[in-house]
């Protein structure tokens, strides 16, 4: 027990769950701004796998990693406008639209994947993001191996959360968007064009979600591999709702998923008499509590799941 | 103009119909032929043979790109369609399907059709009393208690002695005295690897310290390799991974901070820096399904097989520069035991 409490268990520990919490932090800053706006992204996953695919094949043809993750997130954005069109323009239900999505991205994923690489022993791989150390800041103890030693996406991801906060908060934007996801007619009668800002909502959560199945590909493990976003998407639903809906406690829901899960494998190295099974389990059997805990009274926008329809009294 | 749309609907609707008819009948045209077909290859190339297969399917648990399990099988099956058989695979077929893609492909005409892993045993017992004709091969052990039809071939390969020479060799190559096992899921292969590479390392140096993780999942190659960091932080130097995709992430963290792996199914020696990789536990999976046919052939088709390091199924690929000499020596002192049979392993199924 003396060796959790100690510093070279805990930094480390924490540094792992940044790591592990970034897809998560993109992509549920992403769904907070789409569900704002009254459009649910259920094709998050989706987007996410053909977003690590893409940037991968990316990088790997350019060489860069920066056009590689831009791809990325403009492949997620693809996939959003696609879902957008189905959901606000022709008004379908987005759950069907959105799980229709996911199922679409396992297949075009590998057979894309296998149509460029083929199947062969040989695995294409790209180097991944470096690590950057903030100068100065990367030295204060503890708090510097954690925080700010990092790649650039880390960095990024807490950055996005932030100005997500600012413009729903503090901008006229912000308030549209909220407007549009509360009472679209009410929002459509003081002049805000309905569509276009749950288009706008949906798109940014498209490109968010690419930008962190970008992180698994070209930031974690330098190569695709198939499903490999592995229900990360998913997680992100439940982080926007344990977060209420707001971009700040998204990111502290994400970093509680993360943190658990590498708190897990953890524990599991250091050998335990408890069945592996409950330690797989932990990171979901924590949220699970923490929404049981925190998910009183918690109010989702009003117009959320909703297609609108102009035309309607 | 409402009757002309009505009229155009049915017309439509029954043209569909007919395309539909015309696609089925085509499909039972080309049934009928195949045979012949085959009876015709087998007469120039086998002619002895009586009992063939012409066509053949495999269920797999993972997908074909993923440099291990699934890709072996997958090689497997492509040298058996140089040969002229019709193949044809299903990948990711998890627990709610087993049953029912096992009785597609005896629906469609497939007269050999192999589950690839254990976890496809259950399934396929309920599913081989129906199909009398169709050979089925499970490449693992057969479920417990149950009457097992006498067309299915179970194939339990005692992977576990692989693990046991390669836990030796890690705790040998081991400076820190901690190695690593990081593994998939709870299947008793899996957890025979694990059990034995525990055994093959405690026998080679008894202090030697291993450390243990399942992560529950063979393609979240991100988790693999937080895994491997976090055996890493806490002392690790040597990780067996047998968890295809998963473990490629273990590998690219092993990679990174230059520590030494050894790779799993096939010689993943590449995958690293040079030398990195001290072997790879090898089961050479392709011979597992392609040797079936002749067996068939033979008539000496079902029950259970138990091939290991002595039968060649079960390898150890070539050492890395990285092993001395005198530790390759002794690591084949082991695996020879094995082979001639002077050391007796069980296998330990408990988790």
């Amino acid at each position: 027990m003396s060796e959790i409490l100690s510093a070279a268990f805990l930094v480390p520990l924490l540094a792992a769950g940044i790591r592990m919490s970034v897809p998560l932090i993109l992509g549920s800053v992403g769904e907070v701004v789409s569900e704002k706006t009254g459009v649910i992204n259920i094709g998050l996953e989706g987007q996410m796998l053909t977003a690590a695919l893409i940037s991968f094949i990316v990088a790997y043809d350019t060489g860069s990693l920066t056009l590689g993750i831009l791809a990325g997130g403009v492949s997620g954005m693809l996939g959003a406008l696609l879902i957008a069109f189905w959901c606000v323009s022709r008004k379908q239900d987005q759950s069907v639209v959105g799980i229709m999505f996911n199922i679409f991205a396992i297949g075009f994923t590998n057979f894309l994947y296998r149509a460029i690489f083929g199947v062969s022993t040989n695995k294409a791989k790209v180097e991944i993001l470096p690590t950057i150390e903030l100068p100065g800041l990367s030295k204060i103890p503890w708090l510097g191996e954690i925080l700010f030693r990092q790649n650039v996406l880390v960095y990024l991801a807490l950055l996005a959360a932030f100005l997500a906060l600012f413009v729903l908060r503090r901008t006229k934007f912000g308030l549209q968007i909220e407007a549009t996801g509360e009472n679209p007619k009410a929002a459509q009668a003081s002049g805000i064009r309905v569509r276009r800002v749950r288009y706008f909502g949906n798109l940014f959560c498209g490109f968010m979600a690419g930008v962190g199945g970008a992180f698994l590909s070209c930031g974690i493990v330098g190569t695709f591999t198939e499903n490999m976003s592995a229900g990360r998407g998913f997680i992100c639903l439940a982080v926007t709702i344990l977060a209420r809906w707001n971009p700040a406690f998204a990111v502290v829901a994400a970093l509680l998923f993360g943190t658990v899960q590498a708190l897990q494998l953890r524990l599991q190295a250091m050998g335990s008499t408890l069945p592996y099974q409950f330690f797989v389990a932990l990171p979901y059997l924590v949220t699970l509590v923490s929404l049981a805990v925190f998910g009183w009274n918690i109010h989702a926008p009003g117009d959320l799941g909703q297609p609108y329809r102009e035309e309607s009294r | 103009m409402k009757n002309l749309k009505k009229i155009l609907a049915l017309i439509l609707s029954a043209l569909m119909l007919l395309t539909l008819l015309a696609g089925c009948g085509g499909e039972t045209a080309e049934d009928a032929s195949s045979p012949e077909s085959s009876v015709a290859s087998g007469e120039t190339s086998a002619p002895a043979a009586e009992k063939t297969v012409s066509k053949i399917a495999i269920l797999l648990p993972g997908y074909i790109t993923d440099q291990s399990w699934n890709q072996g099988a997958y090689e497997g099956l492509l040298e058996l369609e140089a040969q002229g058989y019709e193949i044809a695979y299903t990948e990711d077929v998890q627990a709610a399907d087993m049953e029912s893609t096992f009785r597609s492909y005896c629906d469609d005409g497939y007269d050999f059709v192999i589950g690839h892993g254990v976890q496809y045993g259950d399934a396929c017992v309920r599913v081989a009393a129906d199909f009398p004709d169709v050979y089925f091969f499970i490449t693992g052990n057969p479920p417990e208690g149950e009457e097992l039809p006498g067309n299915i071939a179970f194939y339990d390969y005692k992977e576990f002695e692989g693990a046991y020479v390669c836990g030796y060799l890690a705790a040998l190559m081991s400076e820190s005295g901690v190695i690593g096992y990081i593994g998939g899921g709870d299947n008793t292969t899996q957890c025979s690897d694990k059990n034995a590479y525990v055994q093959g390392a405690k026998a080679a140096k008894p202090e030697v310290e291993v450390k243990t993780v399942i992560t529950g999942t063979f393609n979240d190659s991100s988790v693999g390799k937080e895994t491997a960091i976090a055996m890493i932080e806490q002392g690790v130097d040597v990780i067996l991974q047998t968890c295809d995709e998963t473990g490629l992430g273990a590998f690219e963290a092993c990679n990174e901070k230059g520590v030494h792996c050894i790779g799993y199914t096939s010689d993943q020696s590449d995958l690293v820096d040079e030398g990195l990789c001290l072997t790879s536990l090898l089961v050479s999976i392709p011979a597992m399904i392609t040797s079936q046919i002749d067996i068939i052939a033979a008539g000496e088709f079902g029950g259970l097989e138990q091939p290991g390091l002595a039968e060649g199924v079960i390898g150890i690929a070539p050492y890395s520069a990285e092993v001395p000499a005198e530790i390759q020596q002794q690591v084949e002192t082991v695996k020879q035991a094995l082979i001639d049979g002077t050391l007796e392993l069980a296998p330990d199924y408990n988790n």
